[in-house]
């Protein structure tokens, strides 16, 4: 008898079984910003949040569209650049500075095909201006790009502005129509208290410590600086981008809003 | 052989048509047990007359549901008037051969003693020493540190530390059943998910149904019940907080060893089979509280009659 209650009284448990009901606590106080491109359009880039953005299409285009996604159905979607003729095509989304001095800078990218530049493939640009107002001349700080290595695999190498490559603690090849991830962390100085660090999918590409902009007023783009392709593949796609206070990784799921 | 080894001793028949040979044995034991708490022996004899013991008793069994404790030492008409008649209808099967033992070993300590034990003053000091054991109700109150910990699940890294609480449980028990309740008072604790953190405070009250069993003064207490527990969750990333409620069952074990206040060693597994899902923006699910908590805790308990 005394076991029957026990198990009547367990039974609507046992019924049940393990489920979970939702808790959704608003907004992640450790994002500086985010966009997960389901408005269907830039606007997240340009009008989200305190900071603005712009968008650059120079011989290639950046827009969003419905295709490859990491999160939802839209993403940043790179096409058009044909530098065979020679000279740069250029196409990105950026963040304005200010910038916090503190930062980790995500994004996931998406090769349908294997791009082939034949010197660099920039995937994501910090860059410094002389003053807040952003109409001075520019200073390229540092650059993520792809590039082929010795064996003619494409990996992620970091560019510095005056065109120094800090050594690779390692280099991975990149893939192909698999989504990755790019993160970097960065501590904006012009002295040596500075640092840059990089990871591909959770792994530490480089750490670079020293001069990281010139002035406090760095901006943060993401799409394509390319200056010669050797096949016609010219297709990149952008998604779940973010600014953050700490280290996202490559472990956590797709956006979601 | 009777008796066994030398000292003080007691002689054990059983009368009556009702016993079957597993009560005899159940009541021999604990009857045992209870007398070695003396340093009395037990003798078993399974016919008449009795040797010359210390003790000697007779236990009739009248029909299934009550027994006569006879202390046979005393002779004739006196000696059954002396005896105690027991009704057992109320107890459960399981529970009868303790009772029966304890109540035996008090009609055996009210006889007047014989001279054999003026010759052994140590064994006389001891027993007078130890106090009379009730089959009553009986209390318990303990109290007790100890460390907790859910097993909660997310994607990535995540932290689930142990974290200490004070732990409060008072049970009452009748021939070794009853109900106990019980909660673990705690401070907020934090926890990650990936680098996303959340305090989470948690308080868990459970009512449960209690056994007890007790051998000399070792005494184990095993409690299987239902937890409620009050939930507060915060996140450290948005500053928004949620408090819930979550139900669930609870499987205790208790060990202690001592007489009216004796250290304890516990342990708790609670099985929440409703969690809660924690998401944020643009995170989306970043992790769930536990389905399992498991608690370890060390104190004292008072025991009382």
């Amino acid at each position: 008898m005394r076991a029957a209650g026990v198990f009547v009284a367990l039974a609507p448990m046992l019924l049940l079984g393990c489920t979970d009901r939702a808790l959704s606590f608003g907004d992640n106080g450790d994002y500086y910003f985010w966009s997960d491109h389901e408005t269907g359009d830039t606007s997240d880039w340009t009008d989200r949040g305190p900071h603005g953005g712009f968008v650059v299409n120079a011989e290639a285009t950046i827009d969003v569209e419905l295709g490859p996604s990491r999160s939802g159905t839209h993403s940043l979607h790179v096409h058009g650049a044909n530098p065979s003729t020679g000279g740069w095509t250029t196409a990105l989304v950026a963040r304005h500075r200010p910038l916090p001095t503190e930062a980790y800078y995500s994004a996931w990218y998406f090769l349908p095909e294997a791009l082939a530049p034949h010197k660099f493939w920039i995937l994501a640009l910090f860059r410094s201006h002389a003053d807040a107002t952003g109409d001075s001349d520019f200073r390229n700080e540092f650059a993520l790009q792809l590039g082929p290595t010795m064996n003619r695999e494409l990996s992620v190498q970091l560019l510095g502005g005056n065109d120094e490559v800090p050594p690779p603690i390692q280099q991975l090849a990149v893939p192909v129509a698999t989504w990755f991830q790019l993160e970097v962390y960065q501590r904006i100085a012009s002295d040596d208290s500075g640092r840059l660090t990089a990871w591909q999918d959770g792994v530490e590409l480089y750490d670079f410590v020293g001069p990281t902009s010139a002035t406090p007023y760095v901006e943060w783009m993401l799409g394509t600086v390319v200056d010669h392709l050797d096949t016609p593949a010219a297709d990149l796609y952008i998604d779940d981008a973010a600014i953050t206070r700490r280290r996202l990784g490559s472990e956590g799921g797709p956006f979601t809003r | 052989m009777c008796p066994p080894r030398p000292g003080r001793w007691v002689d054990v028949f059983f009368a009556g048509d009702a016993w079957s040979e597993a009560q005899r044995q159940a009541v021999l034991r604990e009857l045992r047990t209870e007398l070695q708490r003396r340093s009395v022996q037990l003798c078993h004899r399974t016919r008449l007359p009795l040797t010359p013991a210390d003790d000697a008793l007779t236990l009739v069994a009248i029909d299934p549901d009550h027994v006569r404790i006879v202390p046979t030492r005393l002779n004739g008409e006196r000696a059954w008037q002396s005896g105690r008649t027991m009704a057992l209808g109320n107890l459960p099967e399981d529970a009868r051969p303790l009772t029966i033992a304890l109540s035996a070993d008090e009609v055996l300590r009210s006889q007047p003693r014989r001279d054999v034990h003026a010759s052994d003053p140590v064994q006389a000091r001891a027993a007078q020493k130890l106090p009379p054991r009730e089959y009553g109700p009986r209390g318990v109150v303990a109290l007790g540190v100890g460390a907790r910990g859910g097993l909660a699940s997310g994607s990535g890294p995540r932290k689930s530390p142990l974290w200490p609480a004070l732990e409060l449980r008072t049970s009452l028990t009748q021939a070794g059943w009853g109900g106990s309740l019980g909660t673990a008072l705690g401070t907020s604790t934090e926890w990650s998910f990936n680098s996303n953190r959340f305090n989470l405070l948690r308080l868990p009250f459970d009512l449960s149904a209690n056994r007890v069993v007790q051998l000399g003064e070792f005494e184990a207490a095993l409690d299987a019940g239902l937890v409620v527990s009050y939930l507060k969750l915060e996140s450290l990333g948005s500053g928004r907080s949620f408090t819930r409620a979550e139900a669930g069952a609870r499987l205790g074990v208790r060990v202690s060893w001592g007489r009216t206040l004796a250290p304890f060693l516990g342990s708790a597994l609670e099985w929440l089979p409703v969690g809660y899902d924690l998401q944020l923006v643009p995170d989306g699910s970043v992790g769930h509280t536990a389905h399992l908590w498991l608690g370890l805790s060390v104190g004292l308990e008072a025991r009382f009659q």
